[in-house]
C-alpha cells in the first residue's frame, strides 16, 4: 500500500509502514461509520418529509407505517453512536 | 673531429700549398657547418655554427661579442631538429605536487620569455601556490591569466595524467589549458564536503548527511548534483559567511537537483544557481498565487501536503483537483488536517452538516473506477498564521454518482477541526479503498 507525499521541494511516492497503514485503515473504518450515519440521517429526514405529507393528506396509516420505519433507524443510528 | 679552419687567404701561398692548406680548410669548415667543440676562431657577428660538444648537437649563432644563441637542437641519431624558444617538452613531472620539477631531454640553458613547455603532470596540486624548476635553472612560479591579471592556480587545476602547457611570461609561467569540464568521482555528503578534494568540475555528492560547510578556494567553480535527499544549512548570516544559498534559507535536496557553487574569500562559498530536478522554482515568487506541490494519484491510499505553511508569506492555501476516481464505486472522498506536518492527523472535525465527524467529508459519493465520471473541486485552508485559533476550511466540489445512478453530486461546505491551533499537512484519501486517479495542485495565496 503506497501513499503521496507531495512538497514545496518535490513529491515522494512511499510504502507505507505496518503503523501507517493501521492508523488509515483506522480513520477508514471511523469515515465508514460516518457515511453510515450520515445515510441513515438523510433517510431519516426524508421520512420526516413523507410523514409531513401524509399527515396532510390524512394518509394514517402510511404514517404509522413511516414512523416504524424512522424507529428502526433511530435504533440503527443509536447503535452505530456507541 | 678537430674543426676546420678559414686560413688567412691573402698569405702569399700558391699551388699544392694554398689547396692544401687554405682551400680544403676553408670548404671542409662549410661542408661541417663549422662543426667543433668551441666557436670558430673567425666567427663574426651573425656566423653560425655548430656545437659538436654534445649529442644532440647544439646550433648556434655568434652575436659578434661573447655570447652564443642557441638556434636549436640536431640529434644525428634520430634525425631531429627542435628549434629553440618555441616549445619543450618536459617530460613527466617530478618533484611534489605542488613543486614540480621538470627535466627536458634538451636542457633549459636560461629562462626566457616566450618560451612554452609542456609536461604530463603526475600528481594533483594541493595548494594555490605550485612552482616548476626547470633544467634546475631555479623555481618559477605558476599563474593562470584571468583577464588583465594573473592570478593563482586554483587547488586541483594541475590533474594526475594531464598535459599540461606553460609559457613564460618572463616573470612566471602561465598555465595555458587550465582544466575544465570533467566529472569527479562521488563525494559523499558530510558536515563538512571539501569541494577541493574533488577531482573534476562535476561532482555527484552522495548520502544523506547534512552539509554545515562547503570547502571550496576562491574563485573556483564547481557543478554538483544531488544524489538523493540531504539538507545544505544556509549561514549567510555568520561572520565570516559560510555557505550562501538563494533566498538564505536551508535547501533540502531532492535527487536530481543540480547546483554551482563558487568558492570566495575567508572560506565563503555561494550557490550561484540552483535548479530543482522538477523545474520548479527554489524560491517561490512572491505574490498572487502561487504553486507550492503537486501530486499525481496512482491507486494511491493517500495524498498529503506537508511542509508547505510559511505564515510569512500565505495566509490561505489552496488544494486544486481533478480527474479524481476512486476504486470503490459510491464511496466519499475525505480531507483530513495535521497539526504536526502529517506525522498523525485529526480525528474531529465539525462541518455545517454534523458536530462532529472523523474527516471532511468533500464528497459524499464519488465515481468509482471510472475516469469519464471524474471529481473535480478546490478545499481551501485559512487562518495557519494565528497559532491558537481553529483552522477554517472551505469546498465546492462537483462529481457524478454512479452508485446513485449518475446523480450529480455537488457541494459546497465549510467546517474547523474540533481542535484548534495552526495546521501544517492535508492529506486527501477515500472512505474505502484507493484513489485510483485524479491530479491535485497545492497553491498559497501571497499576502501582499
Amino acid at each position: 500500500m503506497k501513499h503521496i507525499i507531495a512538497t514545496p521541494t518535490g513529491t515522494v511516492e512511499e510504502t507505507m509502514t505496518k503503523e501507517e497503514i493501521k492508523a488509515h485503515e483506522e480513520i477508514q473504518k471511523r469515515i465508514q461509520t460516518d457515511e453510515k450515519r450520515a445515510k441513515i440521517i438523510n433517510e431519516l429526514e426524508d421520512l420526516d418529509r413523507q410523514s409531513i405529507r401524509a399527515i396532510r393528506a390524512g394518509e394514517q396509516s402510511r404514517l404509522t407505517d413511516l414512523e416504524s420505519q424512522a424507529v428502526l433507524l433511530r435504533k440503527d443510528l443509536k447503535k452505530l453512536e456507541g | 673531429m678537430s674543426q676546420y679552419g678559414f686560413p688567412d687567404l691573402e698569405s702569399p701561398v700558391s699551388g699544392a700549398e694554398l689547396i692544401n692548406t687554405h682551400l680544403e680548410p676553408t670548404f671542409e669548415a662549410l661542408y661541417s657547418q663549422h662543426g667543433g667543440a668551441s666557436r670558430p676562431s673567425y666567427a663574426v657577428a651573425g656566423t653560425i655554427w655548430r656545437d659538436t660538444t654534445t649529442t644532440p648537437w647544439l646550433l648556434k649563432m655568434f652575436n659578434g661579442t661573447a655570447n652564443d644563441i642557441i638556434l636549436g637542437d640536431i640529434d644525428p641519431a634520430t634525425f631531429t631538429f627542435k628549434p629553440r624558444g618555441t616549445s619543450q617538452w618536459g617530460g613527466s613531472a617530478g618533484g611534489t605536487a605542488n613543486a614540480l620539477t621538470l627535466t627536458p631531454t634538451i636542457p633549459l640553458d636560461a629562462y626566457a620569455a616566450g618560451v612554452a613547455y609542456e609536461c604530463l603532470i603526475t600528481a594533483t596540486n594541493t595548494s594555490e601556490t605550485v612552482t616548476v624548476n626547470i633544467s634546475g635553472k631555479g623555481a618559477r612560479t605558476v599563474k593562470c591569466s584571468v583577464g588583465a591579471g594573473k592570478v593563482n592556480p586554483p587547488i586541483g587545476v594541475l590533474q594526475n595524467g594531464m598535459i599540461a602547457r606553460f609559457v613564460d611570461d618572463g616573470t612566471n609561467l602561465i598555465l595555458l589549458n587550465v582544466r575544465q569540464y570533467n566529472k569527479s568521482a562521488d563525494i559523499a555528503t558530510a558536515s563538512t564536503v571539501n569541494l577541493n578534494n574533488a577531482s573534476g568540475d562535476y561532482v555527484t555528492l552522495t548520502g544523506t548527511t547534512t552539509v554545515n560547510v562547503i570547502t571550496l578556494a576562491e574563485g573556483v567553480e564547481k557543478t554538483c548534483r544531488a544524489a538523493g535527499a540531504f539538507i545544505i544549512t544556509d549561514s549567510s548570516g555568520s561572520s565570516p559567511q559560510g555557505i550562501i544559498l538563494p533566498g538564505a534559507v536551508n535547501i533540502t535536496t531532492v535527487a536530481g537537483d543540480v547546483f554551482v557553487v563558487r568558492g570566495e574569500a575567508n572560506g565563503t562559498v555561494r550557490v550561484v544557481s540552483y535548479q530543482r530536478a522538477s523545474g520548479a522554482a527554489l524560491v517561490a515568487s512572491q505574490s498572487g498565487v502561487v504553486l507550492l506541490a503537486t501530486a499525481t494519484a496512482s491507486n494511491s491510499a493517500s495524498i498529503s501536503f506537508t511542509s508547505f505553511v510559511d505564515n510569512t508569506k500565505y495566509e490561505h492555501y489552496f488544494v486544486e483537483f481533478d480527474g479524481v476516481y476512486t476504486a470503490t464505486d459510491g464511496t466519499s472522498l475525505n480531507v483530513l488536517l495535521s497539526k504536526n506536518n502529517g506525522s498523525s492527523y485529526l480525528s474531529s472535525y465539525r462541518t455545517a452538516a454534523s458536530n462532529s465527524v472523523s474527516a471532511f467529508a468533500i464528497m459524499a459519493s464519488i465515481a468509482g473506477g471510472a475516469a469519464v465520471t471524474t471529481a473535480a473541486g478546490v478545499f481551501d485552508l485559512f487562518g495557519q498564521s494565528n497559532g491558537s485559533a481553529y483552522a477554517q476550511c472551505m469546498w465546492r466540489t462537483q462529481g457524478v454518482s454512479t452508485a446513485a445512478g449518475g446523480a450529480d453530486v455537488t457541494s459546497y461546505e465549510g467546517g474547523f477541526p474540533l481542535t484548534s491551533g495552526a495546521c501544517n499537512a492535508i492529506r486527501f484519501q477515500a472512505g474505502t479503498g484507493n484513489i485510483t486517479a485524479g491530479n491535485f495542485r497545492l497553491y498559497g495565496v501571497a499576502k501582499a
